[in-house]
């Protein structure tokens, strides 16, 4: 009943009070709403935008910004190589700019390319595969392919691969995304490698980064060296006259230009990747004297290698890529120190699309014609990747966008339902605590109130008297005791303690007490026992508080995860928030939110659809 | 290799037989982590698995608490019953884990070692460090054995050098020199910042390696064995007045004021990886694979020499142990097993042909290159880098590793977060430097007398005589109070005899209740009781030191400040956490149309689990310019705030979220009380002319009395004993500035292990809310309760 009587309501000045209401209301319920919406929106975000702070995430209609999504998802939040295969220097991906023009036939040109074959399978980098603190689509693939190896047992996998997972989760932490690049990267070890190469090669290219040895030429040799933004100082030093640093290529072999060479030689000697390497016949004399240097005799050599040379001449000049071990160390020393640089050849993704590029058009006029772009040779042809990056997120852009809407809750489910027994746990647990909230303290509060005891307010004040004193005094010995009666990591661990509370069983009874006596009466004339008494009289009189008991039991239930987590730290007995607060620690912001928001639709649909009896059953204290 | 497989073969034949036991160890290495020192040992541990067939090798990680660092999952875990076998042990918590009993001595192992294996094996540095008196009888024993020793060097980025037009080739070589480095590398333009100073809970290393190179000890040991607090010499004034200009000097960007050269944010590894950070202090290089930083961009040197040419920093390592609790003496075999291989010679080996195999022989300490069988590749290691490691070898100071030391960096931390924000304008350096000094000083007091426990007799007597005075009022008064609430509930009962004989059926009903209240609440509260007079052990014995604790306790000024705390936070809780709801209500009662929707709406923000809301409002606190609220102060032209991390703010920032998660669950109970008040008292007032606010105050309030009383007790009370909200948020954060009683409480229980005082600080709690409780209770006897009407 409101206390603006309703005859009133006409008046002007109450309307404007109403209407005062109404306006203070809504404000303040927007401050309720707005905060919730946010995280609605951040849970469908990632890295870049998660500090965008709107309503509906803007990638969803801004393109320049899926793209930037796109780019920090393909290169696997890794700015670097971003850059190296733009040519860029860009300093965060919240500026990295859609490409100026599409021109379209370089773009089917590159593609055409990437499919016919000559690009080697590691010389591009499985992108979708790492986030920090999240899980993108790869790697959410990856896991599902490993699991479906050993029927989702980890066990299994472990004992199978001698590797030492606990969840499945925790191969997240050990997938970084692949750095070709790097001189000393070493591709991934068994057991995850294998499965992570036939990936891989069986997702569609546009997934895949293809290194750029001149972006990366840029951005480890070229940058550090001159600074990021004065391609001045390299015009100066190399006597050049560039427009900007996309126009410096890396020749195959050492260039002319001797302040160029230099860093030419300083690159392919000490950054690049051995992979990227040939040496040439003319390298063979000072190969021999370099291993005659290193090992002194060819029996020393033999050992080390376990062959069987007769002759320094046997020796097999490295030439096709050596993968490890005592070669592989040849190999770059020889490389590092010894080779003459004239020998040194270098292959990469570039030099084989120009190939490809001349093979198709033959001569340079018919390949500007085509591109529509006044290239200098065929040697500065450079890899489209931007432009084919854009062109491709708009080929795919549905899945594109598909994969941002769905990736931070693909992971929240995946938590839930996969791991062992959450969701299983929780509804017993749920369960338990909801039938002993409706048993033990609706029980002692109707034999006090039923039998009016004479001892009954000692009794009360056994039942109340802990109420006064601190929480924390209590807290270790509990622990102790569940601990002594062997009650961890069991069920009883989380009812029990919890189970009997004197102020509930006051309230109770004072409830009940309001209830008429003569109904008892009349019961007893009719022959109810005890049991009938209380089921069919107190509690069904009672039921809309009885029903406000069950909620608050279930979400206190539902929602405890300290205290769960302290008394049942084996994972076995987790329920659904220990999991989420786990994976709280584990994951970045907007999966957090994905699980926050994954985690209260239970209580929220309890709450919307339970309103009224809520309404009905909350006790009033009111004066005697 | 191979003579390897054969020994693999020849021991699994011998092994056969046995039964497989499994050991649980803190971490293993994961194999297909493709990074060097890793991938190395997980070989190694092939080769482990190969020679012990028997042994199961299963990683136990720990549980992760918000907030807190490893140690308080090891401590949850072990009480818990589920502790790995052999488990983590580093310099500064090793006292503790040793004293508390956790750690099994392993001189039994070790005298069956060959001679000299075990001094191969440890570095004499670090002897001291392991060999301790301690559990089970008070002797030396050895608890622990090191697996990596690590020592920080400064690092810094070449390219970064190149593009500020300085020699990457020269890094600075004095403090000065470092600070004007530092502005020279700093640049907003480009999001770089000069230098990286990490700071802030459990992460004080920069600090650390100033106070070394200026000559200054954290503790020291006595010659009698004890340990001191010594971070109060002149040597440690320079450090942090150093600290202080390196966070707090003024100097001009391109005509733009800028303040300090140093980045400290918590993402300041992410920001040093992204290379918008110039130079770190600290950076660790470890024994067998000296860096990860790739050397061709990175720079290497010792740390800048202090006022007196010094140039040191730490020197730690990882170290493990076994676990005391595990009594299976086959598993505690199995577990030293595996203890001693992972870093013994044969190890090592596998480690150091594995990196060389796989072309990172330039990253391998030169030593093991010359001692496993690569001489020649010792040239491959960058020129200096080997020097530098030995250098920081020979020069370092070992992380502090006396009484408690797991909380030292905290203690070394106060001092810079008093200063950090202190304004020293107009100040002299001497003047600043003795205001350092006085700071100083009463942090080393009280890092004396509560990390390490050290107190002059006589004040401890004093403590204790007036704890007893204390204790026996606390006592009289519990008693006094007990018996008024004890006549309250009996107000008007004549008589109150059991009669069981009558009664029977009623008491068996009552049974359950009664026990499980006297299980689960009776019993832990007097062995609650008595842990108030012990010095508490988890796994130990404990020991009884009368009323200590209670002196302790009563003497504690940051106890004392945490009761401030409190009352500042019970003022804002009912300013904003109380009225509100019965306002809401009020006006929602008013409302025509829509109030279920309105009750939905405000009720949004319970239905998502209350911590997990302030996890949410943690975001939104962001420091940084694109925080939330940030941006909507830059909206108004309000300069950003640092929200949490502002002593100011933090408990304003702490109690927002609460109240406005409160709101909605809260005014649902006052609109239930509200819809119960009889509609013929309105009318008849309105009949009398009396006006809406009149109505309220006349009818409403009045009606909802016994209601607000009851609330506003419980709020009061609550407020009191609320800790797990400040946990998540600030975690006492920061500078104290939130440190409430039961945040203090729980440090000294769940950080400090020292829950005897723990237990005494919550009575002492308990006694001061003893009135306000008894007047809950006893308003709850005058009312009765009944549902609202719908």
């Amino acid at each position: 009943m409101p206390i603006l009587s309703p005859i009133g309501r006409k008046q002007p000045k109450t309307r404007l009070l109403i209407a005062a209401i109404y306006v203070v209301l809504s404000l303040g319920a927007l401050t309720m709403v707005y905060p919730f919406l946010l995280m609605i929106s951040g849970s469908f975000k990632s890295h870049l935008d998660r500090q965008d702070w709107d309503i509906i995430p803007r990638y969803l209609h801004d393109d320049t910004l899926l793209f930037r999504k796109f780019v920090e998802s393909k290169y696997n939040e890794s700015l670097a190589a971003a850059n190296s295969a733009y040519r860029t220097t860009y300093y965060s991906f919240e500026n990295v700019a859609p490409p100026p023009r599409i021109h379209e036939r370089a773009v089917a040109d590159y593609r055409e390319f990437l499919a016919c074959g000559r690009l080697r399978d590691d010389w591009r980098t499985l992108g979708f595969i790492f986030a920090y603190q999240m899980a993108p689509q790869n790697l959410r693939l990856l896991i599902n392919e490993l699991r479906s190896q050993c029927a989702g047992d980890i066990r299994k996998f472990n004992d199978r691969y001698g590797s030492t997972y606990e969840r499945w989760d925790d191969i997240r932490l050990s997938l970084y995304a692949e750095r070709w690049i790097d001189r000393h990267y070493q591709e991934i070890q068994s057991p995850l490698g294998p499965f992570y190469r036939k990936l891989r090669d069986a997702r569609p290219h546009y997934e895949s980064a293809t290194i750029s040895l001149d972006g990366d030429f840029l951005e480890r040799r070229i940058c550090p060296q001159f600074g990021e933004f004065s391609v001045a100082r390299l015009n100066e030093a190399y006597g050049t006259n560039l427009a900007t640093f996309a126009d410096l290529h890396l020749p195959a072999r050492v260039p002319a230009n001797p302040a160029f060479a230099k860093d030419w030689e300083i690159y392919v000697r000490t950054l690049l990747h051995p992979r990227f390497i040939r040496f040439d016949k003319s390298a063979r004399p000072a190969f021999e004297l370099f291993l005659r240097q290193k090992y002194e005799t060819l029996v020393a050599f033999n050992h080390i290698h376990g062959t069987h040379y007769r002759e320094w001449a046997d020796c097999p000049l490295p030439d096709e890529v050596s993968t490890a071990g005592a070669t592989l160390a040849d190999a770059m020393q020889f490389l590092e120190s010894a080779a003459p640089r004239g020998a040194i050849e270098i292959t990469g993704p570039e030099f084989q699309f120009r190939a490809f590029l001349k093979h198709k058009y033959g001569d340079l006029a018919a390949l500007r014609q085509a591109h529509g772009i006044e290239y200098a040779s065929f040697d500065t042809v450079p890899l489209p990747e931007r432009e084919y990056d854009w062109v491709e997120m708009q080929a795919h852009h549905r899945a594109v966008v598909r994969e941002f809407v769905v990736r931070n809750y693909a992971i929240v489910l995946d938590y839930l339902f996969l791991h062992g027994r959450a969701l299983w746990n929780t509804l017993i647990f749920c369960a338990l605590a909801i039938v002993t909230a409706l048993l033990v303290n609706p029980l002692a509060a109707y034999a006090l109130s039923r039998y009016q005891l004479p001892s009954q307010y000692k009794l009360l004040f056994f039942l109340m008297a802990t109420m006064a004193f601190p929480a924390e005094v209590t807290l270790i010995p509990g622990f102790l005791l569940l601990k002594q009666l062997h009650l961890l990591n069991t069920f009883w661990a989380l009812v029990l303690p919890a189970a009997a509370n004197g102020y509930a069983i006051f309230l109770l009874k004072g409830f009940f007490d309001s209830l008429p006596r003569e109904l008892y009466e009349s019961a007893m004339m009719d022959g109810a026992g005890e049991w009938t008494m209380f089921w069919q009289v107190t509690m069904s009189l009672s039921k809309p508080i009885l029903v406000v008991i069950a909620l608050g039991a279930f979400t206190a239930a539902y929602g405890a995860f300290m205290f769960a987590l302290i008394v049942c730290q084996n994972e076995k007995m987790w329920t659904i928030m220990v999991y989420l607060y786990q994976l709280q620690q584990r994951y970045a912001q907007p999966v957090v939110f994905a699980s926050l928001l994954v985690a209260a639709i239970p209580t929220l649909l309890v709450f919307v659809f339970c309103q009224n009896i809520i309404m009905r059953g909350i006790v009033v204290p009111v004066e005697k | 290799m191979r003579w390897l497989c054969l020994a693999a073969v020849l021991s699994a034949a011998v092994a056969v037989a046995a039964e497989p036991v499994t050991v649980r160890v803190f971490r293993l290495p994961d194999k297909s982590l493709s990074t060097g020192v890793f991938r190395g040992q997980a070989e190694a541990l092939d080769v482990f698995r190969a020679q012990h067939p028997n042994i199961r090798l299963e990683q136990a990680s720990q549980l992760q608490i918000e907030g807190h660092t490893m140690d308080t999952g090891v401590l949850l875990a072990i009480a818990g019953g589920v502790s790995p076998d052999v488990i983590y042990v580093n310099f500064r918590q090793s006292d503790s884990y040793i004293q508390q009993g956790f750690l099994a001595p392993l001189d039994d192992y070790i005298a069956k070692l060959p001679p000299g294996a075990f001094e191969e094996r440890v570095a004499a540095p670090v002897r001291p460090v392991i060999r301790r008196k301690g559990p089970p009888d008070g002797k030396e024993h050895v608890y622990a054995l090191p697996y990596t020793m690590i020592v920080s060097t400064m690092i810094y980025r070449k390219d970064l050098f190149a593009g500020a037009g300085l020699d990457p080739e020269r890094p600075p070589q004095t403090w000065d020199e470092l600070l004007a480095y530092g502005q020279k590398l700093t640049n907003p333009e480009k999001g770089v910042y000069g230098l990286g100073f990490a700071q802030g809970a459990g992460e004080l290393y920069s600090l650390f390696s100033f106070l070394s190179s200026a000559g200054a000890q954290a503790v020291t040991q006595q010659p009698d064995g004890s340990w001191r607090a010594t971070f109060d010499t002149p040597a440690a004034v320079d450090a942090y007045y150093f600290c202080w200009r390196l966070l707090n000097c003024r100097w001009n960007f391109k005509g733009r004021p800028m303040k300090g050269v140093c980045y400290s944010g918590t993402d300041l590894w992410d920001k040093w990886a992204q290379g918008k950070i110039a130079m770190l202090t600290v950076n660790y290089l470890s024994e067998n694979q000296l860096t990860e930083e790739n050397p061709e961009l990175c720079g290497f040197a010792p740390p800048p020499r202090g006022p007196t040419g010094l140039s040191s920093a730490e020197i730690n390592c990882l170290m493990m142990g076994i676990f005391a609790g595990q009594k299976d003496k086959r598993v505690r075999d199995a577990a030293w097993d595996y203890l001693w291989f992972i870093d013994s010679p044969a190890a090592r080996r596998i480690v150091t042909r594995y990196l060389v195999e796989s072309g990172n022989a330039q990253l391998v300490n030169p030593l093991y290159l010359q001692r496993y069988g690569y001489p020649d590749l010792v040239s491959q290691v960058p020129k200096g880098l080997a020097e530098i490691f030995d250098f920081a070898v020979k020069h370092g100071t070992p992380e502090p590793y006396g009484k408690n030391c797991q909380l030292v960096y905290d203690y070394l931390a106060k001092p810079l977060e008093e200063i950090r924000d202190r304004d020293f304008t107009g100040l002299s350096e001497p003047q600043i430097k003795a205001a350092i000094a006085g700071i100083l000083k009463r942090t080393v007091a009280e890092t004396n007398e509560k990390m390490i426990g050290y107190l002059p007799p006589q004040q401890q007597h004093r403590r204790n005589a007036v704890a007893w005075a204390v204790v026996i009022l606390v006592a009289a008064s519990f008693i006094l109070i007990f018996r008024r609430i004890r006549t309250t509930f009996r107000a008007g009962v004549a008589g109150g005899q059991w009669g069981f004989r009558k009664y029977k059926w009623a008491y068996i009903v009552l049974l359950p209740a009664a026990l499980l209240i006297l299980t689960w609440q009776y019993y832990p509260l007097a062995r609650g009781s008595l842990i108030a007079f012990q010095d508490y052990m988890i796994v130990g014995r404990s020991r009884w030191v009368g009323l200590e604790n209670f002196a302790n306790a009563l003497f504690d000024a940051e106890f004392r400040h945490s009761f401030l705390c409190s009352l500042y936070f019970m003022m804002l809780w009912m300013a904003l956490g109380f009225f509100p709801p019965i306002l809401l209500a009020v006006l929602l009662q008013e409302v025509p149309r829509g109030k279920a929707l309105f009750r939905t709406l405000y009720y949004l923000p319970a239905v998502v689990t209350g911590v997990v809301v302030l996890f949410l409002w943690k975001e939104f606190y962001d420091p940084s310019a694109q925080g939330l609220l940030n941006q909507l102060l830059h909206f108004f032209h309000v300069s950003p705030q640092n929200w949490l991390q502002n002593p100011r703010l933090a408990m304003l920032c702490v109690v927002v979220p609460l109240a406005w998660m409160n709101l909605g669950p809260g005014c649902i109970i006052y609109l239930a009380a509200l819809k119960s008040v009889p509609e013929e008292l309105y009318e008849a007032a309105e009949i009398d002319g009396a006006g809406f606010r009149r109505k309220v105050t006349l009818i409403a309030l009045p009606y909802l009395k016994p209601l607000l009383i009851i609330n506003f007790v419980g709020a009061f009370i609550g407020a009191f004993k609320s800790v797990d909200f400040i946990l998540a948020m600030t975690g006492g954060g920061p500078a104290g500035a939130t440190n409430v009683v039961g945040m203090q409480i729980f440090n000294q229980s769940f950080l400090d292990l020292k829950f005897g005082l723990a237990t005494a600080m919550a009575w002492i709690l308990g006694s001061l809310l003893l009135g306000f409780t008894a007047l809950q209770l006893r308003t709850l006897s005058r009312v009765e309760f009944r549902t609202a009407k719908a």
